[in-house]
């Protein structure tokens, strides 16, 4: 009979496509215009909502604090190429995929490299949370009609990149590819189009221009300077995402380390260029936002500010243009998108962990199209609560995002300085000296860098919410340190001991649990005696004396040749008195093994289960704590089981006790 | 009152027939009867209710005459008194033989009558009173052939 796929697998079949062998594993690697768009569309995406964030938080000082915008860019768009360069560093040393982790690993230690790893987990998670949020919103700008269902939403966008994942990385690269492109171009003509329009003595007015802003507070001395702190934290989030290529080396196609370094520059390159031009621009146009609308003066009252780059698209292209209708999607869309780079980092890192022992053992699992499957599912799920959790409000999740990269980046790069040091140790080629002294003053300088990043970030964020990252990291790096020592103490007891003396049991014992005389009982019956037993006994429990009693006659009718013990349950109990019996059997000798027999029949279909009690199912729970007593199911598949045979495997119902109780 | 050893200690005691006297810690689990009505209560509730037979049981035996299977020397005539726990039929191909496990609350003791293949009231649960002489084979204590009793229930 062919096998018929179940509901079940029909609709996994349709989502997912079809199974893909393991040997096609090597060929799912990413041509380089394939692996900037797969990597980078985090990266890029930023320039979506770091301008924004930066204006956002100067707005705190009023009309006046907006000059400082220039300097802030410039730190972010610096820090930015510190980072790329370092971390080509990295790829170029570390090209197997371990990342971060593995480099903090390596010269730190593991317990810096479990810092690092909980610290990415978090912010993967954020990263999913915060893209799709920003996106959402920036769509809600073009079609303000969306407002009321922003949650929802976002979560239908997790759950259809999460698919795209499940489906395999080559075609989920291909489809982000274009996106990611059409972004780029669409940003590019808009900076030069805006600026085409300066040169030529245009005035580039936002709709916001004529708007002012209430300052709550005068900012002057230190407290100007924390603004300003802040401001620039808030806009390093064009940061995030860096990492995601040192973790995806081998994702590229062979020079590995190579291809994955120029990705790198390359992502540097553009984000950088896009990011100066789309502040310049906002700049130039007098862009004005607040991070409360009712800051805003002269903003129609009930109106919610659209988001700054599609001000700043408006007042280039005009309002109605469909060229500011297409880049309003497109960000959409990369912002979208960009949660994907996220998917592509933590899976890997996930399978990475749980192959040290950090992390569950299923992570390791690759799905049917060759993805880690669960490390997807996963992310998915912590995204999708915390979206729900923050009411898919961007500027509320944005305040948690980040700090766990500047964790990952400043744990690595002076895991980097160390490495560099090691190697310098060994080292006499003073050509290669000359290249290792130079990586490692790069790696100095992203070290320094980021560590005064890292602090800035966590001074200025920890009351706005940063607290919770705070609280969160060190308890998911508690569990994978728990986790790793129950492997560990699990690892240690299955090992066998030097002067192992071979387990052979001595005897062994076949116990047949008998309920009434059928067909499972007489195959069961059969079977233990065909293992060749040093003794065997059919084993009843008595409830009803007259059940007993046609049991016995029964089995006098058909001669069975095996003794029939009766056990009393005083208490109408099953399970207990059989264990007990078998334990009274097993306390004559330690080497003796019994063996229990369980004749069960298999059903077809779950509802059946329910007609049938599991008390089968409870014995051999209980039986397996015993030790030195096996347990034997004798399945006898009922006719309904065999026309299910090929969908699915229900538990075997009880056939030897279900009629007793 | 006799000593009153739970089952563990009646089980060393059974591959060592010797060690009659029941190990000292045995006393520490069993049911105490002789202390505060609530502790009573507390520690019948958190026994299971077979252990609470046991205890049941084992009071039974001084007023019958019986000793308890964990003081019984080997190759001795005994009395005693319990409950069948286990009765084993043999299959009508073999050697004729009803076969059962009596247990009395300190140990438990194979009481086996050959020539026959039922013996009416020798089910399992049911309460005896048997004596016969007392012999270890292989490790297992039997009495053959004994002289047996039915009783009512023992356990109220």
């Amino acid at each position: 009979m062919p096998s018929v796929p179940s509901l079940m697998g029909m609709t996994k079949r349709v989502l997912v496509g079809r199974p893909m062998r393991s040997e096609l594993l090597g060929e799912a690697t990413l041509p380089k215009k394939i692996a900037l768009p797969v990597f980078a569309s985090d990266a890029l995406s930023s320039v979506a909502y770091a301008t924004e964030e930066i204006l956002l938080v100067l707005s705190a000082g009023g009309l006046a604090m907006f000059h400082y915008t220039w300097y802030l860019a410039a730190g972010v768009a610096l820090l930015m190429l510190v980072v790329v360069a370092s971390y080509r560093q990295n790829v170029h040393a570390y090209p197997s995929g371990g990342g971060d982790y593995e480099v903090a690993t390596t010269n730190l230690g593991p317990k810096a490299g479990l810092t690092v790893a909980s610290a990415l987990m978090v912010d993967y998670t954020l990263t999913v949370a915060v893209s799709t949020a920003a996106g959402v919103a920036n769509l809600a700008s073009a079609v303000p009609a969306l407002n009321g269902h922003l949650v929802l939403i976002c979560v239908v966008i997790i759950a259809v990149i999460t698919l795209m994942n499940l489906r395999g990385v080559r075609e989920s690269g291909t489809a982000f590819a274009i996106p990611t492109y059409c972004f780029i171009a669409a940003v590019a003509i808009m900076i030069i189009w805006g600026f085409a329009q300066i040169v030529t003595g245009h005035h580039l007015v936002s709709e916001s221009a004529h708007y002012t802003i209430k300052d709550t507070t005068n900012y002057t001395g230190l407290a100007l300077g924390f603004l300003l702190l802040r401001a620039f934290a808030s806009g390093c989030t064009a940061l995030t995402g860096v990492e995601a290529i040192s973790n995806g080396v081998p994702a590229f196609k062979a020079p590995k380390s190579k291809n994955a370094a120029t990705t790198l520059a390359l992502l540097g390159a553009i984000a950088v260029s896009m990011f100066a031009g789309v502040t310049a621009l906002a700049l130039a146009s007098h862009v004005h936002t607040a991070e409360e609308a009712s800051q805003l003066v002269g903003l129609p009252s009930g109106a919610t500010p659209r988001t700054v780059i599609a001000q700043v698209a408006r007042s280039v292209f005009g309002g109605s243009s469909p060229l500011f209708y297409l880049l309003q999607f497109f960000t959409a869309l990369i912002l979208v998108l960009a949660a994907n780079t996220a998917f592509n980092g933590f899976p890997v890192l996930a399978s990475i962990l749980s192959r040290d022992g950090y992390m569950p053992r299923q992570l390791r699992n690759r799905g049917d199209r060759l993805s880690y499957s669960n490390g997807i599912l996963l992310l998915s799920a912590m995204a999708i609560l915390l979206v729900i959790a923050f009411q898919a409000s961007p500027t509320r999740l944005i305040q948690l995002y980040i700090i766990g990269v500047f964790v990952s980046f400043v744990c690595s790069q002076s895991g980097m300085i160390r490495h560099w040091n090691r190697l310098l140790r060994t080292e006499t080629d003073p050509a290669a000296r000359g290249r290792m002294k130079r990586s490692r003053v790069i790696n100095s300088v992203g070290a320094g860098f980021t560590g005064v990043v890292l602090v800035i970030v966590l001074a200025t964020k920890f009351m706005k919410g940063a607290w919770i990252v705070v609280v969160a990291m060190p308890i998911i790096w508690l569990v994978m340190r728990a986790i790793q020592r129950h492997y560990q103490s699990v690892a240690v007891e299955l090992e066998p001991p030097e002067n192992l003396r071979p387990f052979k049991p001595h005897s062994n014992h076949a116990i047949v649990l008998v309920s009434k005389l059928h067909l499972p009982t007489l195959r069961a019956l059969g079977y233990a005696k065909a293992t060749r037993p040093d003794s065997i006994q059919a084993v009843t429990v008595e409830i009803d004396p007259d059940e007993v009693q046609a049991l016995r006659d029964q089995w006098d009718a058909h001669d069975i040749p095996v003794p029939l013990t009766v056990i009393a349950s005083p208490y109408r109990d099953i399970t207990r008195p059989v264990v007990e019996f078998v334990k009274r059997m097993r306390t004559e000798n330690p080497d003796d093994i019994v063996t229990v027999y369980l004749p069960e029949y298999v059903l077809g279909h779950w509802w059946e289960q329910l007609l049938h009690n599991q008390s089968a199912l409870r014995l051999k729970g209980r039986l397996l704590y015993q030790r030195g007593v096996v347990v034997a199911s004798v399945p006898y598949q009922l006719r309904s089981a065999a026309s299910q045979q090929a969908v699915h495997h229900p538990p075997a119902a009880s056939a030897p006790l279900q009629e007793t109780r | 009152m006799p000593a009153e050893p739970d089952t563990r200690t009646a089980e060393t005691a059974e591959a060592a027939p010797e060690t009659a006297p029941p190990a000292p810690e045995a006393a520490r689990e069993r049911p105490p009867r002789e202390r505060g009505f609530l502790r009573r209560l507390i520690s019948r509730i958190a026994t299971e209710a077979d252990e609470l037979d046991d205890a049941d049981l084992q009071a039974a035996i001084p007023a019958q005459g019986a000793t308890p299977i964990a003081q019984c020397q080997d190759r001795e005539a005994v009395c005693i008194l319990g409950t069948l726990r286990t009765v084993t039929f043999q299959p009508r191909a073999g050697v004729p033989a009803v076969q059962a496990e009596l247990w009395d609350g300190t140990g438990a003791v194979t009481v086996v009558w050959l020539g026959r293949r039922r013996i009416a009231g020798i089910d399992p649960g049911r309460a005896v009173k048997v004596r016969g002489r007392i012999t270890a084979l292989g490790g297992q204590r039997v009495i053959y052939n004994p002289i047996y009793e039915l009783r009512p229930p023992a356990t109220d």
